[in-house]
């Protein structure tokens, strides 16, 4: 019985930090880790959530669990949580078995991304894309594809090397200028008009964390306080992050060649 | 008012959502609820001139969309919602912001900085009242069939 209640647990856990570590909001964290709990009848839980971390404590027959789960990575793939949403209602409503469960929360987490080269050219289109709805040209356009397309390529390599988000985030700032400047330099001559900031602007796009600064006033309009704090800190942090690596480059540029 | 940017918004949602992973299914859909959003943002922007309500309007918008997109594939909404708020999340004017405070130019920091917090302000909370109305659609279907038994 002990060993069976403290699977579950380990299961809502698990549950909870898949859907945090993808980019979940924390009440959907909390409720569905509530959820898992509930349904096999533990007595009493209590669970609270932040971007950082869940602790779960509950009482069963006398008899009192804790647990404390460090999380960590932040990025947003919203199949993952697709597909936790699927399993815990699956898993409330039917009588899946403890290890099943467990497998099939294993199966989740490895489930299958669109190949990165795909993802390159997406991400391409997205940051070119706004370059258009910005008020740039075909020519910009055609450019920040290629400059949002090394962005998001390059962001991804780097995330290999470091696993620090700030780190990763000045450099996805300094490629996108460095992309934007070299192009705008190699087809001066063949075009007029071509505005650097444009180009940035688009390529930047994959990185500002527009979702993130969203996601946090969400949570704390909807009470969870602590967490759109967090969340609002690593917004602001990202977009100092981006800042610092566009305003190293273009002051690089202006000393070295005195601007475009 | 550019009816050619709703185009661009609609094809960068997709590639945006391509970049979240979400479910292939779902890719089409979330690209229709943004654009549809990024229209009714147009509307507000150019008939009220107010930045901050059509964004409100605009991401109202997406969250109604994507409520009804969740219902009819059976998903949850945040999925078709976070890549359709995409083009009106103001991450440009977050990023723009640091950028002034780093050129040491305050005074614009401040002005489009609090503009950006207040739009996503906004956004947020049309999002929350988008989904709430979701719960209370649900929650008196829920009553209206139990009733009878």
């Amino acid at each position: 019985m002990k060993d069976d209640i403290r699977k579950l647990l380990e299961i809502a856990i698990y549950a909870g930090k898949l859907m945090l570590e993808n980019g979940a909001e924390t009440y959907r964290v909390e409720e569905t880790i509530n959820m898992i709990c509930k349904s096999k009848g533990i007595d009493r839980t209590q669970n609270f959530t932040i971007p950082t971390a869940i602790f779960l404590s509950c009482e069963h027959d006398g008899e009192f669990y804790s647990y404390i789960e460090r999380t960590k990575s932040i990025r947003i793939d919203l199949e993952i949580i697709s597909l936790v949403n699927d399993f815990s209602r699956e898993f409330v409503n039917t009588e899946m078995s403890l290890d099943t469960a467990n497998e099939k929360l294993k199966a989740i987490a490895n489930a299958p991304m669109y190949p990165p080269w795909i993802m390159n050219i997406f991400g391409g289109v997205a940051g070119s894309f706004f370059t258009l709805m910005f008020g740039g040209n075909l020519i910009e356009f055609a450019m920040a594809f290629i400059t949002s397309f090394t962005v998001v390529f390059g962001v991804r390599k780097m995330g290999k090397f470091t696993g620090s988000f700030f780190i990763k985030n000045v450099l996805g700032g300094m490629i996108s200028t460095l992309g934007a400047l070299c192009l705008v330099y190699l087809a001066k001559d063949y075009f007029d008009l071509l505005r650097v900031d444009k180009i940035i602007i688009g390529s930047i796009m994959p990185l500002v964390p527009g979702v993130a600064i969203t996601n946090a006033l969400r949570d704390s309009i909807s009470g969870d306080f602590v967490s759109g704090m967090s969340k609002l800190s690593e917004a602001v942090i990202i977009a100092v992050a981006i800042a610092i690596g566009v305003g190293a480059i273009l002051n690089v540029e202006l000393l070295i060649l005195g601007g475009v | 008012m550019n009816l050619l940017t709703i185009l661009y918004a609609f094809i960068s949602i997709v590639g945006f959502a391509v970049l979240f992973n979400i479910p292939r299914k779902a890719i089409l859909l979330s690209g229709i609820a943004g654009a549809l959003g990024w229209f009714v943002y147009l509307i507000f922007r150019t008939s009220l001139a107010s930045n901050i309500f059509a964004s409100f309007a605009g991401a109202f918008v997406v969250g109604i969309m994507g409520e009804i997109f969740a219902r009819y594939k059976k998903q949850p909404a945040t999925i078709f919602v976070v890549p359709g708020i995409i083009p009106l999340v103001p991450g440009y004017g977050l990023y723009y912001a640091m950028l002034k405070i780093l050129e040491k130019n305050y005074q614009e920091a401040v002005g489009v900085g609090f503009e950006a917090i207040l739009v996503a302000i906004a956004i947020a909370s049309a999002v929350i009242m988008s989904t709430s109305c979701g719960r209370i659609y649900r929650r008196r279907l829920k009553l209206r069939t139990k009733v009878p038994q």
